[in-house]
């Protein structure tokens, strides 16, 4: 009698490993999906920090530049925030202490 | 010259019951020996034996179809999942990435922008006490301290993000603006 092809084994083994590779595959999936959830979540809040701290970089360069301003007719402002320029510029604050034209330092003040 | 075949132990024992010799419930030969042109005494005729055999053939290839396509209804599924996989992957390599750059910016900013506000606000504030106008001024801006980590705030699960960076602010260690 002449034997035909396994083919409903061949069929079997191919199920059972598209089975294998599908519970892998769902595995990593969840995974994946739980590390992307907690991530979104402290990324969240990661940006009311961030928020937080653009706040305060922005007071600070408001204030460098009032007190900048300040310092153009006032030499002891100049004395006081002199040590802090190299921060000013880190921040991409403009530290020209020289006074625009027209303006010149008050003689009268300290 | 005519031959004459002895008939086959079937038909004999069919003859016979015909006859009348031979009770109904008496056994039949084995139908391995028997003649199916008389329908087969032994058992199953092979026309039965036919019909069994198409039955076979067609359940055999319906469960070669259904094999076939649980197939390649898995494979469809697993092709699916891989491409989301990949794109999650991504999305969550992508996250890593911005949670640490957040990071070394926040850490950056506690550790070597926060200090020199503080002390800049303190100078600003010894000369406003000298100086009302600039006092004024000085007055028109919110106040902040060292940022601290929030209580409870875990270390990020992401891989590869800032470990071990998160520590408590020392005030008094703040560096003076001479040393950056």
């Amino acid at each position: 009698m002449k034997k035909s092809f396994p083919w409903a084994g061949l069929l079997m083994a191919l199920l059972f490993l598209s089975l294998v590779i599908n519970v892998g595959l769902a595995y990593q999936y969840v995974k994946l999906a739980r590390m992307a959830r907690q991530g979104a979540s402290e990324i969240l809040a990661l940006n009311e920090r961030v928020a937080a701290a653009n706040r305060d970089r922005a007071v600070l360069q408001a204030l460098a530049l009032e007190s900048i301003k300040y310092a153009a007719t006032n030499r002891e402002m100049l004395r006081a925030i002199s040590p802090f320029f190299p921060t000013f510029q880190r921040l991409g604050i403009n530290v020209n202490t020289n006074p625009p034209a027209g303006q010149r330092p008050n003689p009268s003040r300290p | 010259m005519n031959e004459s075949f002895p008939p086959p132990p079937e038909s004999e024992s069919l003859l016979r019951r015909e006859a009348g010799q031979e009770p109904a419930g008496a056994p039949k030969p084995s139908s391995s020996s028997g003649d199916p042109a008389f329908g087969g005494s032994g058992g199953v005729s092979e026309l039965d034996v036919d019909e069994l055999k198409t039955a076979v053939t067609s359940l055999r290839q319906l469960l070669l179809l259904t094999l076939a396509g649980l197939v390649v209804l898995l494979f469809t599924v697993n092709l699916l999942l891989f491409h989301q996989v990949g794109l999650l992957r991504a999305q969550v390599l992508q996250m890593s990435r911005q949670e640490r750059e957040m990071f070394s910016f926040l850490e950056d900013h506690r550790t070597n922008g926060a200090p020199y506000f503080v002390q800049f606000l303190n100078v600003l504030d010894q000369f406003a006490a000298r100086d009302p106008h600039f006092a004024q001024i000085l007055a028109r801006y919110p106040r902040f301290q060292i940022p601290r980590p929030p209580e409870g705030v875990r270390q990020p699960t992401l891989p590869g993000v800032g470990t071990g960076a998160a520590g408590e602010p020392s005030g008094t260690n703040a560096p003076s603006p001479e040393s950056p």
